[in-house]
């Protein structure tokens, strides 16, 4: 094709050409806030009840990842290994998935004021926990009925609105159907609310729905992390894709993308990340809605940055909260709580300085 | 893919026989046929509702026909790829604002998309097409200015240098000179001018018979009852044609240019 041929064609230049001379912003930020979460997680290692020294830290990890002996404490290996660890690589997975996911919702719906959960991801998966404490199934049953049901649940979302939107996928019915799902989601975690036994269930169900991090353990990790990265692969993959699809679905089409296959992928992938992050942490909002806007305030719509910079931004940003509801606060404030009063003026702050950013 | 029709050098790029389209119960169009060369520029135009837009999205392929042959470069439309057509066929939609402030060169730079692989990225030497595009059309110093806060005229610039950026050999222009001021009517007119005489072939929605006057080799005037007639401006453009289509009697008036060519305008009798 003489097209491609073109294309090879001005490679002789490519060493002059700056980086990518139309980006918004000069600075690296990918590399910065790389730094940065390296840095938290070392932080949050050392901050805590106890305190640690760096050494303790790195010998503890060694021990665990290469087998090596190691001359720590045991009452220390296990508050390093089984406390702090998990919870850590948990806030970092839950935090970047749920931000990535809301950043490649955002722009997929086109809408900003959309979150990761919109096609009812979180309310299925609430249902599933749910039940899951009802009937007494532990802690690894709960997740699993968790990520099962929020998956049924966006399955449901999208085939009843392909099929009321008579098969014209029309984004707006989604969301409507995203809506429904979402309320009656929502009925059913209220029945098992009342019907569970409120000396002991009720509390149990309360809490999870309230979000939290302290009960992920080692083994909790494996079913977080496949899932989150499985579905990063197409939100990297595609997100070239992602930014072209921004300008409607014929508009795209003309460019030579298939906006149906890009959708699905997207979707797929942001639903995995999101389910995931639910069925081990319990509903954790505004990280999704919030971090998004953050990282376009930073790097610009672009998703080939946005993406990542929305992941990088929403790890470091869980990360923070929850060493905040480790140190700071005396008694342990469920998460979720957390996240809102903290994202809720966040968001209103991002409003009024750069209303512009989606305009 | 079907390789088996080759494309002979003197065919027309597009070439629409017998089409009939249109949604539901309805065909809005029937019995449509014309064709465009590299060079060419159709201009077509209607009343509000005759079809121009269905016309535009049977070529592009949105809207399957009814009946007819769709032929783009020699071949059937539904035997190209999607990729494959975003080649050979680009889209100049109407201006209008993204609902992200994406900046001017990431804007033109989408028009690479198609040479792209599924999971590509541009490079440097997409971005080379995009800025020689962006220079050809004066536009190169808005490069990094938000896609949002320029000027409709602009942005028409920028999404016409996105569609040169596919490096097509046919561009679809729906209105590309509506809610722009006189100086940037002009400035898109002879942008169209100048991009068919390098070669492009060119198909242009309007509502104004003196733009077709202005730049076109051909008018297409549908009419009402699904119909369309296709000739030089002059011999299709008339006074009774115009003022049958738009239901309206109408004047058209002529003047010298600069260069001495004949500029002609149409008037509504109010």
């Amino acid at each position: 094709m003489s097209a491609e041929a073109e294309r090879d064609a001005p490679a002789g230049v490519d060493g002059a050409a700056p980086a990518d001379p139309w980006r918004r912003g000069r600075w690296p930020v990918v590399t910065i806030l790389s730094v940065l979460l390296v840095a938290t997680v070392a932080v949050s290692f050392a901050v805590g009840v106890t305190a640690y020294p760096p050494g303790t830290i790195v010998e503890v990890l060694l021990a665990h990842l290469t087998g090596r002996p190691s001359t720590v404490a045991r009452v220390d290996d296990v508050t390093i290994w089984l406390v702090r660890m998990p919870r850590i690589v948990a806030a970092v997975l839950v935090g970047g998935a749920l931000a990535a996911a809301g950043a490649a919702y955002q722009a997929l719906f086109r809408n900003p004021m959309v979150s990761p959960d919109l096609l009812g991801a979180s309310g299925g998966a609430g249902v599933g926990a749910a039940l899951g404490i009802l009937l007494s199934w532990g802690s690894a049953g709960v997740q699993l009925s968790a990520f099962a049901l929020g998956l049924a649940a966006v399955l449901v979302t999208y085939t009843v609105g392909t099929l009321v939107g008579r098969g014209t996928e029309s984004t707006l019915t989604l969301v409507l159907t995203g809506i429904v799902v979402s309320s009656l989601c929502s009925a059913l975690i209220s029945l098992t609310k009342y019907v569970a036994d409120p000396d002991d269930k009720l509390p149990q169900i309360t809490f999870w729905l309230l979000g939290g991090l302290e009960t992920v353990t080692v083994r909790g990790l494996l079913p977080l992390l496949v899932p989150v990265l499985v579905g990063l692969v197409p939100l990297m993959v595609l997100r070239w894709r992602l930014n072209v699809l921004a300008f409607g679905d014929e508009e795209a089409a003309s460019l030579g993308v298939n906006p149906r296959v890009v959708k699905a992928f997207v979707i797929v992938g942001a639903t995995l990340m999101t389910a995931a992050s639910v069925s081990a942490a319990g509903m954790v909002g505004w990280v999704g809605l919030v971090v998004p806007h953050a990282a376009r305030m930073l790097v610009g719509p672009d998703a080939r940055r946005a993406v990542p910079v929305s992941a990088l931004l929403g790890a470091i940003f869980l990360l923070v909260v929850d060493d905040l509801v480790r140190t700071v606060l005396t008694t342990e404030v469920p998460l979720g709580i957390l996240t809102a009063l903290v994202g809720a003026p966040f968001f209103l702050f991002l409003l009024a300085r750069g209303r512009r950013a989606w305009t | 893919m079907d390789l088996t029709v080759d494309d002979p050098p003197d065919s027309p790029v597009l070439d629409v026989r017998d089409l009939r389209c249109g949604y539901g119960a309805v065909d809005v169009l029937d019995g449509l046929s014309f064709t465009v060369a590299a060079s060419e520029v159709l201009c077509v135009l209607g009343p509000n509702g005759a079809g121009k837009t269905t016309l535009f999205k049977s070529v592009l392929g949105f809207l399957p026909p009814r009946a007819g042959r769709v032929l783009v470069a020699g071949r059937e439309l539904s035997g190209w790829g999607r990729r494959e057509l975003a080649r050979t066929v680009a889209y100049v939609p109407q201006a209008h604002a993204a609902p992200f402030p994406f900046t001017v060169g990431e804007v033109v730079l989408m028009g690479r998309t198609p040479h792209l692989g599924v999971a590509g990225a541009p490079g440097p030497a997409d971005r080379l097409v995009a800025g020689q595009n962006m220079d050809r059309l004066g536009i190169g110093h808005l490069a990094a200015r938000s896609f949002t806060e320029i000027s409709g005229g602009e942005r028409q610039l920028a999404l016409i240098a996105r569609a040169l950026t596919q490096q097509p050999r046919l561009l679809m222009m729906d209105e590309p000179t509506s809610n722009l001021d006189l100086g940037n009517q002009a400035r898109v007119l002879r942008e169209v001018r100048d991009l068919a005489a390098g070669g492009l072939a060119i198909v242009m929605i309007s509502h104004t018979p003196d733009h077709a006057f202005a730049v076109a080799t051909t008018a297409a005037l549908l009419v009402p009852d699904g119909t369309l007639r296709v000739g030089t401006p002059e011999r299709v453009l008339t006074e009774g044609a115009l003022g049958e289509a738009f239901g309206r009697p109408v004047r058209i008036l002529a003047g010298v240019g600069e260069d001495g060519a004949t500029l002609r305008a149409c008037l509504p009798v109010l």
